[in-house]
């Protein structure tokens, strides 16, 4: 399918319908079923709301920024009327009161809603693999992962079925499946997407952001579902940039650090190979790089399977089968009800992230665990503000390896854990991300790279990334 | 992590564990804990605690309730509801 840009164009000029784009689109989303991308297709609703834009179009009224565009959601973020699941048995039946203002926004500037894609059950998982209606596959190696939580709405920008989607990441949601498919994706500065209708997982982390083919689209889409939302309290107020306009630009001066502790025997050679010939290209185009440090990087993980455990166990209570969600009969009392509500609708990864985090919030280990973990956060927030004083920009792999295959790692959680060693420090320092393809490994699966900048920093991001893809686009037609 | 600490946090966070879970998530929850506790090495003496990402472009807003349009569609969701409550087995 066509980038947003191509797309749109083609739509405003006539040359093609909005209802034709979207037909194409449910077409080849029919056709590749088992990628297993989507929990839910919105076949009629998006239909009609097609053919209201091309009604607006042919009355040379403004179809809104994203017109006729198809898009996918990631299904922790709610529609109004429409089932919202979270790949959970937990809410399989569960139909949205109210819209989330992502989808709002996105609706309100004419895209066309899609459906719901597949992901990681409540966004644990870094595979696409603890989903409870299966697992998804990389369109790229079908007998590989397509990466996590966002799966579905990685694959379904890579296969093509949409040019864009949105997913939620916080640890590395957005980005990582986005490196092992091969597509952009970014995680803005914590606080400029509202979180308002988007299942919580672990608060202080999460963030939605967009998924596409190119930067331009990504930035085009984070323009939309940016600003403020008096709905979310940690909703910053501001006004949204041009991300989309403003995006070309020399690089020319721009200081980029790469993390030594990104770039050691961990990661795959060729990862750390196309990741430093990336640089080069920088460098070429008048970037200034240099080799930074950042030695909290090793205790990212700890950090975070303490804070994000603690956080979703405290926002999973609320699933009790009582207000809404699977509901058990254990043939008991009230209390065993709940308990076999929670038993029955939650997954083995669920189970053990809930545990865990009770764990480290129970009476004794409190201390030791959370509060350690709390002011090891602001040292790590520190690195990084460190580090930004001496360059603008940093640049290191989205993950230590290329896609893995499904089923590799899910007998060892540790090893399944760590794969995010690299992505988890930017969602604990609250600070913008973004992964660019930056080439293929021998086995010609995607490589990703991610540009890390100091808070509410995306337009140079996105300037970066820009003059970087185009860099690797053309040398690729060569 | 012994069987009475199991037993503890499967109470605290009202799950029980299939006999699968049973034989794998504790060695798992093992091998992570003694994985996070590397932040021992960590000083962290000094810092002050719970500092979250918080920017100064972050609002303070006035704390007031209000009414949720559609109140029907939230109990919609419900299992069991009736006459403004939700209705549950005998508590007491």
């Amino acid at each position: 399918m066509s980038n947003i840009k191509t797309l749109r164009k083609s739509i405003l000029s006539g040359r093609t319908t909005a209802v034709s784009a979207v037909e194409e689109s449910l077409k080849k989303i029919k056709s590749e079923s088992d990628l297993n991308c989507w929990i839910n297709i919105y076949e009629k609703e998006s239909l009609e709301k097609a053919s209201e834009i091309d009604e607006k179009i042919k009355k040379g009224e403004n179809p809104g920024k994203l017109g006729g565009i198809p898009i996918a959601i990631k299904d922790n973020m709610l529609v109004k009327g429409m089932k919202t699941t979270n790949a959970s048995a937990m809410l399989k039946d569960y139909v949205s009161p109210y819209t989330a203002t992502v989808v709002e926004k996105l609706s309100s500037e004419g895209a066309v809603i899609i459906g719901k894609t597949n992901m990681d059950e409540f966004a644990m998982g870094s595979s696409g693999e603890t989903s409870a209606f299966g697992v998804t596959r990389n369109p790229v190696d079908t007998e590989r992962s397509p990466g996590g939580s966002s799966s579905g709405s990685a694959a379904a920008v890579a296969a093509g079925h949409v040019p864009a989607s949105l997913g939620s990441d916080t640890g590395g949601s957005i980005r990582q499946p986005a490196a092992f498919c091969g597509i952009v994706g970014m995680k803005p500065t914590y606080g400029v997407v509202s979180r308002y209708g988007i299942s919580p997982f672990a608060s202080s982390l999460d963030q939605a952001g967009p998924l596409a083919a190119t930067v331009e689209d990504t930035a085009a889409i984070l323009e939309v579902i940016a600003g403020y939302d008096r709905m979310d309290s940690t909703s910053i107020k501001r006004e949204v940039p041009c991300y989309a306009e403003n995006i070309e630009g020399s690089i020319e001066g721009v200081k980029i650090g790469i993390p030594s502790e990104y770039m050691q025997e961990g990661t795959e050679t060729a990862v750390r190979e196309r990741v430093l010939a990336a640089a080069g290209i920088l460098e070429k185009l008048g970037a200034e790089i240099k080799e930074i440090s950042l030695p909290l990087t090793k205790y990212a993980v700890s950090v975070y399977y303490i804070i994000a455990p603690a956080e979703a166990s405290a926002n999973l209570a609320r699933l009790d089968g009582i207000k809404y969600g699977l509901s058990a009969d254990s043939g008991k009392d009230f209390l065993s009800d709940v308990t076999a509500s929670r038993t029955e609708g939650f997954g083995s990864e669920v189970k053990r992230r809930i545990m865990l985090g009770t764990y480290v919030l129970s009476s004794g280990y409190y201390e030791d665990y959370y509060i350690k973990a709390q002011k090891a956060r602001t040292l790590i927030k520190n690195e990084f503000s460190e580090a930004f004083k001496i360059v603008d920009l940093i640049f290191a792999p989205t993950s230590p390896t290329t896609a893995f295959g499904l089923g590799e790692k899910t007998g060892d959680i540790l090893k399944m854990y760590l794969s995010d060693v690299f992505t988890i420090s930017a969602n604990l320092a609250g600070i913008p991300a973004l992964n660019l393809p930056v080439g293929l490994d021998s086995k010609n699966l995607p490589v990703g790279a991610q540009f890390m900048g100091n808070y509410l920093s995306e337009e140079l991001i996105f300037r970066v990334a820009r003059a970087l893809e185009k860099e690797i686009k053309s040398s690729e037609k060569q | 992590m012994d069987k009475k600490t199991i037993e503890k946090i499967m109470h605290l966070a009202r799950i029980e564990l299939t006999d699968d879970e049973k034989q794998e998530i504790p060695s798992q929850m093992e091998k992570i804990i003694n994985y996070i506790d590397n932040l021992n090495t960590l000083d962290t003496s000094g810092v002050l605690k719970g500092e979250a990402v918080f920017l100064k472009e972050m609002m303070l807003q006035p704390d007031r309730v209000e009414t949720f349009p559609d109140i029907g569609l939230l109990t919609e969701n419900a299992p069991s509801f009736s006459e403004g409550f939700f209705k549950v087995k005998k508590v007491l």
